[in-house]
């Protein structure tokens, strides 16, 4: 594990039940403080659950988490001025201008009124402040959000699907926007459904399966582990060979064809995380 | 309510007022909650300028003449008392008595002769001209029936007997209706309503779509479930008391005892409140919206049953509802007398009510969360 200081979330063994339904199965991570850190798996694998009891919405069933030193449950008053939360659903009071929407979370919070200006140009919406959000698009809605969500400076911001029904470009905005806070020092625990955003944000990432994490590295450590390495070979008699990197007898055959002089080109294919939750969860997200 | 929220208990006053002014400001850009605001005041204002009756005590206004002095008007007013709001003017002569009754200025004449008083005293039978409209005013029929008693008491004649009426069976043998008037009846009838629409329909909706919407969760990732309950119902309270306000100014529905008045609108909100938001947190707001009428017919439906002559046991079932409670005390404060007797009963009722519908609340959000 690769932490650039004390752990900001410290879980151990979380479990939630809903009756018999464990929706999370004793859970144990940590992320360091300033770290973007990914829980990636499949609809109703507990990633929002997880969610939901760190942020203190709900209560856990057994095990326990820290944020910042401080217990999820017994300490909640102190984590909640110190962490923020982008929803999967776009919640933002319709009838209200994004200024407003911004106002009032500022007053809840006891932030001056100058921060959503502020945060407002952070995420590109000066303009369209005075209007009401129900006129607003999904991208500009899930930018107000995001703007949200940093009214209060928050020293680690949870973010649940940040990009999901975006188009490419407002959905670069969001990680670009991430990649900023990120280098800012604001720790950042994602979910996503897209293992290419996860592989692009986060320093780490951890594969949630019917309640229980089933892998938890750096990306590229996870896909030199699970994914598939392979080359494609093109011949000088125009054939194209897949060349599997782990069986030795291919690899043998790849060392002839090139000291034969016969390989016109060869792409190498890295594993991707969509091939290691494959992997791991036997069917794609 | 989540653990850490029980435990903690730390409430911020910043954060319930925000949030308060934010369901403030926003009720008024929804048309479904202003709507639900409106109708029953203006149901109160229509009833308040439709009726006039304010009162149902008749009114008479005699007109007499007197060659002498007589006591004959002044006796027949004390016997009337309160039961026939009385006006009596002398004028000059007969005629003037007659042309008044003609035009309708009067109800009832009198043409006392002279000496009249004197004759009556010695039992010399004088004559006496009662002249009457031929309308069928109920206050001038009364006051003709007191002309004979008014009579034998300036004979010094004794009473046949001493009658004494006692009213028995209970309270509220009389009709409320007929206590109160027909239009106070109907102006408090659309103070309930508007009540039960603000604590049933409106609350509970504003609640609901907040829930659904999920803007709930963005306002307790910073303040807790009791602070944004509180808030909800600060609003929905602000909101009665406002509406309520302004429709009893404008009906001109003055309470003679104000204190029962706004005890029994008080505690009846409270309790309303309660189980509004009970509503709010348990029903989306699509069934709020198709059952909601339906809700409220129950609610308000006892207050209506006391004060009439329904049978006992319905009378008793309505009696344990808190509308009804919250009316016993109201129409009291309205009439300025007891109408209703215990009325501490109806505040420990109420207040009942408030703890129920609070605790259920508590409950139901404790048992979601955890």
């Amino acid at each position: 594990m690769t932490q650039r200081g004390e752990p900001m979330i410290v879980v151990e063994r979380l479990e939630k039940h809903y009756g018999p339904t464990r929706a999370v199965d004793g859970v144990s991570f940590s992320v360091a403080a300033g770290e973007v850190f990914g829980l990636l798996g499949h609809n109703g694998a507990g990633k929002t659950t997880t969610i939901r009891m760190l942020t203190g919405r709900t209560r856990p069933s057994a095990g326990r988490a820290r944020i910042a030193g401080h217990d999820i449950v017994s300490d909640l008053h102190a984590i909640k001025p110190i962490i923020n939360l982008v929803f999967e659903d776009q919640n933002l009071y319709e009838r209200l201008s994004g200024r407003e929407n911004l106002h009032f979370f500022c007053d809840l919070y006891a932030v001056p009124r100058v921060r959503a200006a502020e945060l407002l140009d952070i995420v590109g919406l000066t303009e369209a402040a005075g209007r009401k959000v129900k006129t607003y698009s999904t991208g500009m809605k899930q930018r107000l959000l995001i703007a949200r969500s940093l009214v209060n400076q928050p020293r680690l911001l949870f973010l649940d699907e940040p990009t999901r029904g975006l188009d490419p470009v407002s959905a670069r905005d969001i990680r670009e926007i991430v990649r900023q806070l990120s280098a800012a020092g604001t720790t950042v625990f994602l979910t996503t459904h897209y293992m290419d955003e996860a592989d692009e944000l986060c320093q780490r990432v951890a594969f949630l399966s019917q309640g229980k994490i089933v892998a938890l590295d750096a990306p590229r450590e996870l896909k030199l582990r699970y994914g598939q390495r392979s080359s494609t070979v093109l011949l000088d008699d125009r054939v194209e060979h897949t060349v599997d990197l782990h069986d030795p007898i291919a690899a043998t055959h790849l060392q002839e064809w090139m000291q034969a002089g016969r390989v016109l080109t060869i792409h190498s294919h890295e594993g991707t995380l969509e091939d290691v939750f494959i992997a791991l969860a036997g069917r794609p997200l | 309510m989540n653990g850490a929220d029980t435990t903690s208990m730390q409430i911020s006053l910043n954060r319930i007022l925000t949030i308060f002014k934010r369901d403030f400001q926003d009720a008024v850009r929804d048309a479904r909650i202003l709507l639900m605001i409106l109708i029953p005041f203006g149901i109160g204002v229509f009833y308040s300028f439709a009726f006039d009756d304010d009162t149902t005590t008749p009114t008479a206004t005699v007109v007499y003449f007197s060659a002498g002095a007589t006591t004959l008007p002044e006796t027949m007013s004390r016997i009337a008392g309160g039961t026939v709001d009385l006006t009596v003017r002398e004028v000059a002569d007969a005629n003037t008595v007659r042309q008044q009754i003609d035009d309708g200025d009067a109800d009832l004449g009198l043409i006392v002769p002279a000496g009249f008083d004197a004759a009556v005293a010695s039992n010399a039978s004088p004559a006496l001209d009662v002249l009457m409209t031929d309308s069928q005013d109920l206050g001038a029929n009364y006051l003709a029936a007191t002309v004979q008693p008014a009579l034998r008491e300036m004979a010094g004649q004794p009473e046949p007997a001493r009658v004494s009426f006692e009213t028995v069976g209970g309270e509220a043998e009389t009709l409320v209706i007929d206590r109160l008037g027909i239009r106070e009846y109907f102006v408090f009838a659309a103070i309930l309503v508007q009540i039960a629409m603000i604590a049933l329909l409106a609350m509970p909706s504003v609640l609901a779509v907040e829930r659904e919407q999920r803007t709930l969760d963005a306002l307790v990732m910073i303040a807790s479930n009791r602070e944004v309950i509180i808030a909800k119902a600060c609003w929905g309270l602000v909101y009665i008391a406002g509406s309520v306000a302004i429709l009893v100014l404008v009906a001109d529905l003055i309470p003679v005892e104000p204190l029962p008045f706004i005890a029994g609108i008080g505690l009846l909100s409270l309790a309303l409140v309660g189980f509004g938001l009970l509503l709010g947190r348990t029903m989306s707001a699509n069934q709020l919206n198709s059952w909601g009428g339906v809700l409220l017919l129950p609610v308000i439906a006892p207050a209506f049953i006391i004060g009439t002559p329904a049978p006992d046991w319905l009378t008793a079932a309505a009696n344990l509802t808190p509308t009804a409670m919250g009316a016993r005390l109201a129409i009291n404060g309205l009439a300025g007398e007891t109408l209703f007797a215990s009325a501490w009963l109806s505040v420990l009722g109420l207040l009942i009510w408030t703890v129920a519908g609070f605790g259920l609340l508590t409950w139901r959000m404790n048992r979601r969360e955890a």
